[in-house]
């Protein structure tokens, strides 16, 4: 018996030494990356970055007025057109066609289409809006990155509107309410915050792809306001700058990396403060 | 004292979806106005199944079916024909764990008035008070009417939906085990209420206590697989039931 | 629970005290025509007497039920048993008055065997004792209820101070038994209520105290 006791403790201990050093070793890389990014990024930060476009390649000074720009352009344009077709999707497997064969198919798919990579995403958006046109567009990178949230957005909405406890809409019905009512005044409502929570985190997700910007917006050395035309955005021009052969160009990529970086980081914050304050009371 | 019949179940039968076997078998009972009707019996004889036909929950899910007749104030409500929205308005519903909506006191309270299109502030106000006083939780919410209904304790989200329910003025009011969720106090506050409602309302009320059913009801069906053994008087019920099946379930000695 | 059953207690303790009015009017109007010599009383009896019967049934029915459903304790329990008590009790008094209003109708066929001195006395101390334990039962009065088995005692020497009396007119007169003995079964039948009314008092206590005072004597 104390035999058994002890060697119960061995593997105790074992078990506990390797989860400690996962995590020690997870979080060792993680703070490294973010120690750097912060090294580099930092003395790169100046005023010009965010308000002046690229300089001519090789000659130093100028900014990324124009990608920062783009990026918010094709994240915003994709947001809209991904959230509300993920929510509602999600809505619909979740409500309206709630236990229903088809709604068992479409919440696999999206699974699957979460973990597809995401340059698939980008050539696919490449065949159908870049290739018949002959030319990129930020239209096509926005469209990519709706791509990859509409099954993030709605599978979140759909296991946040499963969470809400169906006596809620059983009360609102028993009251005479109809389905839709239900829908809007209580059972969105109820799964508000997790919905939103999960918008947010598919809004972080796609802030950072560079593969099907790739190709679809591809990149623009100037500043435009056109969606039809190629756009820059951060994420292409780290890639790039980072290939380049200047030494410039690294400093802006590393700059670029520390505001993309700590732009997501915000975002998260944000998300978890939304959630912390929802659950408080 | 000849009551007044408020609800009738005729040759009432109730089929769940997919299934041949009858979940309650051929029930005849009167449901009198302005009583308390408590249906008793063991686990799965069926009482919160005839409860809920009475407001037609069934019809939230496909393939129900129901046979027979149950006429509210001599007219079926089982056929096609019938607006469910007016039907449940005149029967609500208050059910096993309090359901606060995700607002304040206030619009939950006003949420079945709204639903019926009324939007005069002063009206809205009036009627949310009233319904408030009637549930016995006025006095306790009357200084926070704007907060969320989440902060309050079980037995007061009870009374807050019993509110709900009576804002919209219903004839009868359908209780499903409205107590097995809160603490003895909050228990007998409700069981005051309902006492209390009853001489407005006719109310009937589904509960495993069986103590419960004494206590507050005037009547009291008892029922087994699905079927009605016995409906009498709870004084009847309880002292001295007619079949000896109910005297065994009474007694404690089964259920 | 107790806010649902006090309305059944106050009803089971409003019927009880109707009931004991009526008990008590009948035991007074029973007396009476023996004291007045007039049969008129008795009618007020014989309407009376099935009502009581009825109220008894009635009463116990609504006390069982209310056990049965509310099924109190402590207080309440004491309570509701001590009024299955009272309730017989009660019958009983109604019982001991349709006893006298029989010997009265006998007593009635003969003349007026003397003018009545300890008779009425002993009457009105017995329906007071009846009126005063109900009293203490409506307000439970424990010291009214104490007080009202004091009295017995007094009830008690006035019966035998009765049975003396008749025993010498019957010795007088052998015509006299007749109605002598009649006359001694109506002070025993007095007797026994003055014994309930003792009851009425100590179940009161009970009521109240949880005390069982019965066969006890108060003195100690």
């Amino acid at each position: 018996m104390m035999d058994l006791a002890k060697r119960r403790k061995i593997k105790g201990s074992i078990a506990l030494g390797l989860s400690t050093l996962a995590a020690v070793s997870g979080l060792f890389w993680l703070t490294f990356i973010i120690f750097d990014v912060l090294r580099h990024g930092l003395p790169a930060l100046n005023l010009e970055l965010f308000l002046e476009d690229p300089a001519p390649p090789g000659i130093p000074g100028g900014g990324l007025r124009n990608a920062f720009v783009g990026q918010l352009l094709i994240t915003g344009v994709a947001t809209l057109i991904g959230v509300p077709l993920g929510v509602l999707g999600g809505t619909f497997i979740a409500e309206y066609a709630r236990g229903t064969k088809l709604a068992k198919v479409i919440s696999i798919l999206s699974d699957i289409m979460v973990s597809v990579p995401s340059i698939v995403v980008g050539t696919f958006i490449y065949a159908i809006m870049v290739k018949p046109v002959g030319h990129f567009s930020g239209w096509a990178g926005a469209m990519a990155l709706a791509f990859i949230m509409i099954p993030v957005v709605l599978r979140t909405t759909e296991d946040m509107l499963k969470l809400v406890p169906w006596t809620l809409r059983e009360a609102a019905f028993a009251l005479g309410a109809s389905y839709f009512r239900v829908i809007k005044d209580i059972t969105y409502r109820a799964a508000a915050t997790g919905i939103l929570t999960g918008v947010i985190l598919a809004i972080a997700r796609v802030a950072g792809e560079t593969a099907p910007l790739l190709f679809t917006s591809f990149n623009n050395s100037y500043f435009t306001l056109d969606m039809s035309e190629p756009m820059a955005s951060l994420t292409v021009t780290i890639f790039n700058y980072a290939m380049g052969p200047y030494e410039d160009w690294h400093e802006k990529a590393w700059a670029a990396a520390f505001v993309i970086t700590v732009g997501i980081l915000f975002i998260t914050l944000l998300t978890r403060s939304i959630i912390h304050w929802r659950y408080k009371d | 004292m000849e009551e007044k019949t408020k609800i009738q179940v005729k040759d009432f039968s109730f089929y769940y979806a997919g299934s041949d076997k009858p979940a309650l078998k051929n029930i005849n009972m009167p449901i009198y106005e302005n009583k308390v009707t408590a249906l008793i019996g063991p686990s799965g004889c069926g009482k919160t199944t005839l409860l809920r036909s009475f407001n037609r929950m069934h019809d939230l899910y496909p393939g129900n079916r129901y046979e027979g007749e149950i006429l509210l104030d001599g007219k079926n409500i089982l056929t096609d024909d019938i607006d469910l929205i007016d039907l449940r308005s005149r029967v609500g519903m208050v059910f096993q764990k309090p359901t606060p909506f995700p607002m304040s006191i206030f619009d939950n309270v006003a949420y079945g008035l709204r639903l019926r299109g009324i939007k005069n502030k002063s009206e809205l106000e009036g009627r949310v008070e009233k319904a408030l006083k009637q549930a016995a939780l006025w006095d306790e919410v009357k200084d926070r009417l704007k907060d969320s209904a989440s902060g309050l304790s079980g037995g007061q989200q009870q009374r807050l939906v019993i509110a709900r329910a009576l804002a919209v003025e219903p004839e009868v009011l359908l209780f499903d085990e409205p107590t097995s969720a809160l603490d003895p106090i909050s228990t007998s506050k409700i069981e005051e209420l309902v006492v209390s409602l009853r001489d407005s309302i006719t109310i009937i009320i589904v509960t495993h206590n069986m103590q419960q059913a004494a206590r507050v009801s005037d009547y009291t069906a008892f029922m087994y697989l699905g079927e009605l053994v016995e409906f009498d008087k709870t004084d009847i019920i309880f002292t001295s039931p007619k079949k000896k099946l109910t005297e065994d379930y009474v007694s404690g000695r089964f259920g | 629970m107790a806010l649902l059953l006090k309305p059944r207690l106050e009803e089971i303790r409003d019927r009880l005290i109707k009931m004991a009015e009526l008990a008590d009017l009948m035991i007074e109007n029973a007396v009476k025509s023996i004291i007045e010599h007039n049969p008129e009383y008795l009618k007020v009896v014989d309407e009376l007497e099935p009502k009581v019967d009825q109220m008894e049934i009635e009463n116990e029915t609504l006390i069982i039920t209310t056990i049965a459903r509310f099924q109190p304790e402590a207080k309440y329990l004491r309570i509701l048993v001590m009024d299955l008590f009272v309730n017989r009790d009660l019958e009983r008094i109604a019982d001991h008055a349709e006893n006298i209003k029989e010997q009265a109708e006998r007593i009635l066929t003969k003349p007026k065997l003397k003018e009545y001195v300890d008779l009425p006395v002993m009457t009105e101390i017995v329906i007071g004792m009846v009126k005063d334990a109900v009293k203490a039962l409506e307000t439970l009065d424990t010291e009214l209820a104490r007080e009202v088995i004091k009295r017995d005692d007094k009830v008690d020497a006035l019966h035998e101070q009765i049975i003396r009396e008749l025993y010498t007119y019957m010795v007088e007169d052998p015509e006299n038994i007749k109605v002598g003995i009649r006359l001694i079964t109506v002070s025993s039948n007095l007797e026994r209520v003055a014994d309930i009314a003792t009851n009425l008092a100590e179940e009161v206590i009970y009521m109240k105290e949880g005390k069982m005072l019965r066969h006890q004597n108060l003195g100690d």
